[in-house]
């Protein structure tokens, strides 16, 4: 009976939201959707906004503007969607502000749609090729990133008009433990790093002793140059909700916390206004749909600590304290947050939990490989064409995601490795690109999954550098708490340090390999564990590039500036060009005896302004490594 | 009580207590560091009490072991010893060693471990850090020397039993990590003055009384001497000859103890390591012995 009760509530929500789309519509007037989400504000969106409206006001014209998410295509943000009755709903890229005034005047006012802004239209038409045909789009798999970019995350209307919340009215129709059966059957895998069955976590949760069961969303995302949690926030909140309103009736928890970045503002305000809309809507909050399942969703904003997205660091901070990690076992789902059984699952695994109740498990489990079902959200970024958020099938080759769907790599430069798992991760290099996407297969390689953070180097990146990068990363966010991981990663960094500054010894290699061992092997938590891992990726597959910079004093991406010169050669340079000395920071630029240029290698600072500054006709101006390829070229004695 | 047995030899141990608790109660030595026996939950942070159990694929931390019947236990396997001296030289690398000048010296649990496991108080397969930090106490009285400080986190747990909130709280992350008293205001302070558990608990002497500090700053001349005991060069093959000469009367009993848990190929460096450590102990005694 209450079922049923909670079926027609549903069903009232939905002609509700539907209705009010379509009276915003206002019988078909032209929208335009412009992505919104931070990466699109980064990129000038707000001002591209305006600049409709402005010249919206101008010419009179009736047109709505929606906000929406993002569509993960950050190489041509701010993107714009317009939908213009008579056209199919076309997407244009890097909508400046004139562009914007000119798309208004030139396609809404007088029917041009000004092909040579589009970047493809959003469905199959005659007129304009869809964006489909191109393999940035249509390889990838969209299921939790889905309505990404189309709805409109500020307005819960978008979401439930899509059929949004279904899933937890599916949820609470059958019973916890067939919620938590469908779960298992399709193979779910936390999309936080370490794979661990979903199913199998929320059974352990929902048979732990427990009077106040806890549903955690950790979204404290902190690896650099990763950004899908805060993209799935911003642009679908309600997808979340829904995911985290499922496992709190599946394991029979009242009460719910996204644990969300600080630095994230616009991704905190989003969840705030969905939290609020959902509970108006009876969502969320006490009977919801009318039943008796309650459940109250907080946020808790994090301060920024890296290792609170480690999970019991993550409950000490919930807890009040520092955030450092606690030993493993009890593991949080037996003993968590005030003693409580608590289930900390990612963003990315509760946004998927609804796609799962709606099609189902077996669906679920068609998609991706057979020991890692579903899907997968990169943030590719680096030397790649197509930067931005990629969902693929779990499976696919890091050819296909980098190559293929990507772009490969710019202006013609080789591929030479890619991190994989942010600073946790392993770097690979070019053998292993065949290596297909899924927890196993990147663990085997000596990556792994992590949060989805890829950065795709080129010849021009050393393995060194960006190793150092890394481990200053991690030495910076260490809790402190133990040895290994406070001072070990220290005397690592110290050994990077020396060797990209061309200081280092003959121990080295043998000190980053032993210690790095000992500390995956002594530490504390998952961030010591694997702190690691980008060095002994590194010394296993680019140990030359070690050595090179060890033994020659050279590096071989020509990147360490100590380890670097640039030099001008005399047969190139034309007689009587000035242009590389006024480019010159530092006055380093001579003229020689017979009105060439040098380069004086006491002064120079090595910042690359010459080469760039020399005209290409000539090309004169070349680097090398070791610096003592560079001739030295005596200046003339002041007359 | 359960019965389990470690490095072959059958104990009976509490099993609400966990196995390092166990051992030690059994005589049976773990090293360990941030461990005290009234902690319900101790924070596994030194990493030092590592033993390996069979059955586990490698070395787990016994301060979080409960004990199960019939366990079997080895404290002094090769991967056992490996990890502690590591752990132990990654603490030396940044704690500042001027055994003389310090009021821990010849009951410090540092020298102890040094001379345990065998490891030098320079170690030299670390190069020697000295972490600036900079100093942001208010606290009316109390002194942390960070160079000191190993981050066991004692000072903080008895801080907590006595006054239910602890007033000292690790601080800063990464290699600047310290601990350090918070609060502004000086009411806060109050019961330390009766209390000063930190500084019975501090097994490295970190935490001092302003006052004690001052008294125990060296002389200009001892200032010198300690900055050469410093300077000199814990490497190379001479300086350990000389070092084992100079302090055979009384190495010879500890080469003994060192042999029997010290890894079998590297025995012989394991030796000279510690008869540095002994030398430099030595020196101390010597000097605290003439300045009095």
């Amino acid at each position: 009976m209450t079922m049923e009760k909670a079926e027609k509530r549903y069903q009232l929500l939905i002609d509700s939201a539907r209705r009010h789309l379509s009276n915003q519509e206002n019988g078909g007037k032209p929208m335009i959707h412009i992505g919104m989400a931070t990466c699109g504000l980064a990129s000038g969106a707000a001002a591209t906004k305006a600049a409709f409206e402005e010249a919206l006001s101008e010419i009179d014209l009736d047109v709505g503007i929606i906000p929406v998410g993002c569509l993960g295509h950050c190489y041509a943000e701010p993107l714009v969607v317009i939908h213009n009755p008579g056209f199919p709903p076309i997407c244009y890229h890097n909508v400046t502000t004139g562009k914007a005034k000119a798309l208004v005047r030139a396609f809404l006012k007088e029917g041009d749609p000004l092909f040579e802004y589009v970047l493809g239209a959003m469905e199959e038409n005659d007129l304009i090729p869809s964006v489909m045909d191109f393999p940035r789009f249509n390889l990838e798999k969209r299921v939790v990133m889905e309505k990404c970019g189309l709805i409109n995350p500020e307005e819960i209307d978008g979401y439930l008009a899509g059929g949004g919340y279904s899933g937890l009215l599916k949820a609470l129709k059958s019973s916890p433990d067939a919620v938590i059966e469908e779960i298992t059957e399709s193979g779910l895998r936390g999309r936080g790093g370490a794979g661990f069955p979903t199913g199998r976590k929320w059974r352990i949760a929902r048979d732990a002793l427990g009077s106040h069961k806890v549903i955690i969303c950790n979204a404290d995302e902190g690896d650099p140059g990763a950004y899908m949690d805060r993209t799935l926030i911003e642009s679908n909140p309600h997808q979340l909700l829904e995911g985290m309103a499922i496992a709190a009736h599946a394991v029979g928890a009242e009460e719910g916390i996204v644990y969300v970045r600080a630095e994230y503002p616009l991704a905190v305000t989003r969840m705030e206004n969905a939290i609020r809309q959902a509970t108006a809507s009876g969502l969320l909050g006490k009977g919801i749909l009318g039943t008796s399942f309650n459940f109250e969703c907080t946020i808790f904003e994090g301060s920024g600590a890296f290792v609170c997205g480690e999970e019991t660091a993550l409950i000490e901070s919930l807890e009040g304290n520092r955030g450092m990690p606690r030993h493993r076992p009890p593991y949080p789902v037996q003993c968590g947050l005030w003693k409580q059984p608590t289930i900390i699952n990612n963003v990315k695994t509760l946004s998927s939990i609804p796609h799962i109740l709606n099609r189902g498990a077996q669906w679920y489990k068609n998609i991706g490989s057979e020991k890692s079902p579903g899907t997968a959200i990169f943030s590719v970024v680096g030397k790649v064409v197509h930067p931005g958020l990629v969902e693929i099938a779990m499976g696919t080759t890091l050819r296909t995601l980098i190559f293929d769907i990507c772009g490969g790599i710019p202006n013609h430069r080789r591929f030479k490795a890619v991190q994989i798992g942010g600073p946790s991760g392993g770097c690979l290099p070019e053998s292993f690109l065949d290596t297909p996407i899924d927890f196993d297969s990147l663990t085997k390689a000596g990556a792994m999954m992590g949060s989805g953070g890829i950065v795709v180097m080129d010849e021009d990146d050393c393995i060194a550098d960006v190793t150092r990068y890394f481990l200053d990363f991690t030495q910076k966010e260490s809790c402190g708490k133990c040895t290994f991981c406070r001072i070990g990663t220290l005397h690592l960094l110290n050994a990077l340090h020396r060797i990209t500054r061309g200081e280092g010894r003959e121990g080295d290699i043998e000190l980053l390999q032993v210690l790095s061992e000992e500390i995956k092997e002594g530490s504390l938590c998952g961030l010591g564990k694997t702190a690691p891992n980008p060095v002994l990726t590194t010394l296993k597959y680019f140990m030359e590039e070690y050595e090179a910079h060890i033994l020659e004093k050279r590096c071989p991406a020509m990147r360490c500036r100590a380890l670097t010169a640039f030099y001008i050669d005399l047969e190139l340079c034309a007689r009587g060009c000035d242009a590389c000395v006024g480019s010159c920071p530092v006055e380093a630029i001579f003229t020689t005896a017979n009105r060439k240029k040098a380069i004086d290698q006491e002064k120079c600072v090595k910042c690359g302004e010459c080469v760039a500054a020399c005209p290409p006709e000539y090309d004169a101006v070349k680097k090398v490594s070791p610096p003592e390829l560079a001739p030295i070229i005596e200046r003339p004695k002041e007359q | 009580m359960v019965r389990i047995f470690v490095d072959d030899k059958e104990i009976f141990v509490d099993e609400k207590k966990s196995l390092l608790q166990g051992c030690l109660d059994n005589d049976i030595y773990i090293p360990n560091l941030c461990f005290l026996e009234d902690m319900d939950d101790p924070p596994g942070s030194c990493r030092m009490c590592f033993v390996e159990i069979e059955g586990m694929s490698q070395p787990v931390i016994s301060c979080k072991i409960e004990p199960k019947a019939d366990m079997v236990v080895r404290t002094a396997t090769e991967e056992v010893i490996r990890l502690q001296r590591t752990s132990l030289r990654l603490l030396l690398s940044i704690h500042e060693a001027k055994c003389k000048a310090c009021p821990s010296n010849k009951k410090c649990v540092l020298q102890q471990l040094v001379r345990r496991l065998g490891v030098r108080i320079r170690p030299r397969r670390y190069d020697h850090l000295t972490r600036s930090v900079v100093e942001d106490s208010p606290h009316p009285f109390l002194k942390i020397v960070h160079s000191r400080c190993i981050l066991c986190g004692r000072c903080i747990h008895e801080c907590r039993k006595q006054n239910g909130n602890a007033l000292l709280t690790f601080a800063r992350r990464g290699i600047d990590t310290i601990v350090t008293t918070y609060g502004e205001e000086e009411e806060m302070w109050l019961t330390c003055d009766p209390c000063l558990a930190c500084i019975e608990a501090c097994p490295v002497s970190a935490i001092l009384l302003k006052d004690a500090l001052s008294e125990e700053t060296l002389s200009e001349d001892e200032t010198v001497q300690a900055a050469e005991y410093q300077k000199q060069p814990a490497e190379g093959d001479g300086d350990v000859r000389q070092v084992e000469n100079s302090t055979a009367h009384d190495s010879k009993v500890k080469r003994h103890e060192i042999h029997r848990i010290s890894a079998e190929g590297d025995a012989i460096e394991q030796v000279a390591e510690s008869a540095s450590t002994d030398e430099a102990q030595a020196q101390c005694g010597h000097r605290m012995h003439r300045r009095r």
